[in-house]
C-alpha cells in the first residue's frame, strides 16, 4: 500500500510540470481563449460556475450511480446463472462477448429516439457499457474456485446456496471488485456520452452549452472536474475493497 | 462375523479401458488406525473417493457405521473464516446454531493445540497448525470414521514428525478410527495398527502387515528406534518391488 502512495508522486509532478508549460505557451503566444483557454482562466471559470457545474454533477452521479447497482445485480444474476449452467454458459458468454463489438456511438442515439430524453437513456446506457466488465470477471473468479473445496463442500452435503455464501462469492470477491473498477471508469462516460445527445441535466449538457458559446475555458473546467470525479470514486472503491476484502492469501 | 466399524468389500473401478482397482476387500475397526500404503497414483485417491461418495465403484460395496470424514493434503481452510469459523463449518451447513456449534468445538482446541487461535485467520498460522485444525474439522464434522489423504504430504519434514508424534496421542485419547492414505513407508509403520500394502495400477492388496503383534506392547511413540521397524520396512520395500 506504501508504494503505491509513493509511486502517486512521479504522475502527479508530470502533471504539475505540463499544466505550468500550457499556462506559459498560452501566454506567450497570446492563443485566445475560444481556442485555448489557460490553466488560470479554467480555474477562474470553475470557480465562478461552481454551484452550477455541482448541480450537473449531482444529476450525472445519481445516472451513474443508479446504472452501476443495476449493472451489478443484472451481472450477479448472469454470472451465478451461466455458472450453475454449462450449457448457459456456452451459449451466453460468447454473446455477452460479441455485444461488446457493437460501437456504443451508435446505440446511443437509438436510445434517445427509444426513450425520449429523460434519465432512462442515460441509465440504460451506463447499464450497457458497465454490466460487461462485472459480469466477465465474477464469471472468471466464479470458475477459479478451488476443486478440492467445491468436492469438500458437496462431501459436507452442503446446498449450492451455501456453496456461494460460504465459499463462491468470497472467492470471486476480488474479481468482482476488478471488474467494477473499471466499470466505474466507464460509467461517467457513458452518463455524459448520453447527456451529450440530449437532455436538460448533467455534466455533458453542460458541456454541450459551453461548447456552443465557446466558453472553453468552463468545457476545460467541466473535465478536469470529471476526471477527479473518477479518481474520487477509485478512490473510494478501493477503500470499500479493503474493508470488504479483509483477509490475506488464497486456498 | 463381528461388526466392523468401516467394511470394503471386492470393489473395482473403471476409467474407460483402464482399470484402476482390481478387486479390493479390507475393512477397519473401532479405534484402529489403518493404512493403505502404495506408489503414487496407485489408486489410493480413488478409494477415498468412493468412499466419500464423489465416485461410485463399478462393482462390490462399503459399508461404513456411522459417518466418514475426510481430509485431504491441501488444508482446504477458507482464508476468509477464523480458525473457529473454519473448524464449525460443516456443523453450520448441517443446519446446527452458531453458539451451539462453537460449544461442541471449543474443548477440543487445547488438544489439537489450537488453544489462543479460534479467533485468528489462517494465513496467521503455521502450517502445522493448519493441518491440524483442518483435522479438528474433519473430527467435528464425523467423529466415526477419518479418512486422511496423506494429511502430512504438504508440510517439512520436521513439522511433520511432531504431527505424526501428535497424531498418536491425539487419536489413542479420543479412541478415533482411521484409514490412513500415504506412500511414506516410515509414516506408515509408525503411526499404524495394520498396514494394507497396494500394488500398482490395477491396484490390488499385496501385503497386510500386522503391526501391533510385531512391535509387542511397546508405545507407537517408541517405535522409530525399534529394530523391528527396519526388518518391516524391508518386508514392505520387497512387496512394492
Amino acid at each position: 500500500m506504501r508504494k503505491e502512495k509513493n509511486s502517486f508522486i512521479y504522475p502527479l509532478i508530470t502533471i504539475l510540470a505540463a499544466v505550468i508549460v500550457w499556462e506559459i505557451v498560452v501566454r506567450v503566444f497570446k492563443i485566445p481563449s475560444y481556442i485555448l483557454p489557460g490553466p488560470l482562466q479554467v480555474l477562474q471559470a470553475f470557480r465562478g460556475d461552481f454551484s452550477l457545474i455541482m448541480h450537473h454533477a449531482g444529476a450525472t452521479l445519481w445516472e451513474g450511480a443508479v446504472g452501476i447497482g443495476i449493472s451489478v445485480g443484472l451481472s450477479v444474476l448472469i454470472a451465478v446463472w451461466m455458472d450453475r449452467f454449462p450449457l448457459v454458459k456456452k451459449t451466453v458468454y460468447p454473446l455477452l462477448v460479441i455485444s461488446q463489438t457493437v460501437p456504443v456511438m451508435a446505440i446511443a442515439p437509438l436510445l434517445i429516439i427509444w426513450f425520449g430524453f429523460g434519465i432512462a437513456p442515460k441509465i440504460i446506457l451506463v447499464v450497457v457499457m458497465c454490466f460487461f466488465p462485472i459480469t466477465v470477471n465474477l464469471t472468471d473468479g466464479f470458475s477459479q474456485v478451488d476443486r478440492d473445496c467445491l468436492n469438500m463442500f458437496r462431501v459436507w452435503k452442503a446446498t449450492e446456496g451455501q456453496i456461494y455464501r460460504h465459499l463462491k462469492f468470497p472467492c470471486a470477491l476480488p474479481y468482482f471488485f476488478s471488474g467494477l473498477r473499471i466499470s466505474v471508469t466507464w460509467m461517467l462516460v457513458a452518463a455524459i456520452l448520453s447527456e451529450w445527445l440530449g437532455g436538460d441535466r448533467g455534466i455533458g449538457v453542460y458541456m454541450l452549452r459551453a461548447k456552443q458559446t465557446y466558453a472553453l475555458d468552463k468545457v476545460f473546467a467541466a473535465v478536469i472536474f470529471v476526471v477527479l470525479m473518477s479518481l474520487a470514486l477509485i478512490g473510494i472503491l478501493n477503500l470499500i475493497r479493503r474493508k470488504v476484502i479483509y483477509w490475506n492469501g488464497t486456498i | 462375523m463381528t461388526e466392523h466399524k468401516l467394511e470394503v468389500n471386492r470393489i473395482r473401478k473403471q476409467f474407460g479401458e483402464k482399470e484402476i482397482l482390481s478387486d479390493i476387500s479390507f475393512y477397519v475397526d473401532e479405534g484402529e488406525l489403518v493404512t493403505l500404503l502404495g506408489p503414487s497414483g496407485c489408486g489410493k485417491s480413488t478409494i477415498m473417493n468412493i468412499l466419500t461418495g464423489i465416485l461410485e465403484a463399478d462393482a462390490g460395496g462399503i459399508r461404513v457405521e456411522g459417518k466418514v470424514g475426510y481430509m485431504q493434503q491441501k488444508d482446504l481452510l477458507l482464508p476468509w473464516k477464523t480458525c473457529m469459523e473454519n473448524v464449525i463449518l460443516p456443523d453450520l451447513l448441517a443446519g446446527t446454531a452458531k453458539a451451539e456449534a462453537e460449544n461442541r468445538a471449543a474443548p477440543f482446541f487445547t488438544k489439537f493445540q489450537l488453544e489462543g487461535y479460534e479467533r485468528r485467520y489462517p494465513n496467521e498460522m503455521s502450517g502445522g497448525m493448519r493441518q491440524r485444525a483442518s483435522l479438528l474439522r474433519t473430527f467435528l464434522s464425523s467423529g466415526d470414521v477419518l479418512l486422511l489423504d496423506e494429511p502430512f504430504g504438504a508440510v517439512d519434514s520436521i513439522t511433520r514428525g511432531s504431527l505424526q508424534q501428535w497424531l498418536i496421542g491425539v487419536s489413542r485419547e479420543l479412541g478415533l478410527t482411521i484409514l490412513l492414505i500415504t506412500h511414506d513407508i516410515e509414516e506408515a509403520i509408525l503411526l499404524s495398527d495394520r498396514i494394507l500394502v497396494l500394488s500398482d495400477k490395477p491396484s490390488r492388496i499385496r501385503d497386510e502387515v500386522m503391526l501391533t503383534p510385531a512391535f509387542g506392547d511397546g508405545k507407537k511413540e517408541a517405535r522409530q528406534f525399534d529394530p523391528v521397524f527396519l526388518e518391516l520396512k524391508k518386508r514392505i520395500l520387497e512387496d512394492l518391488k
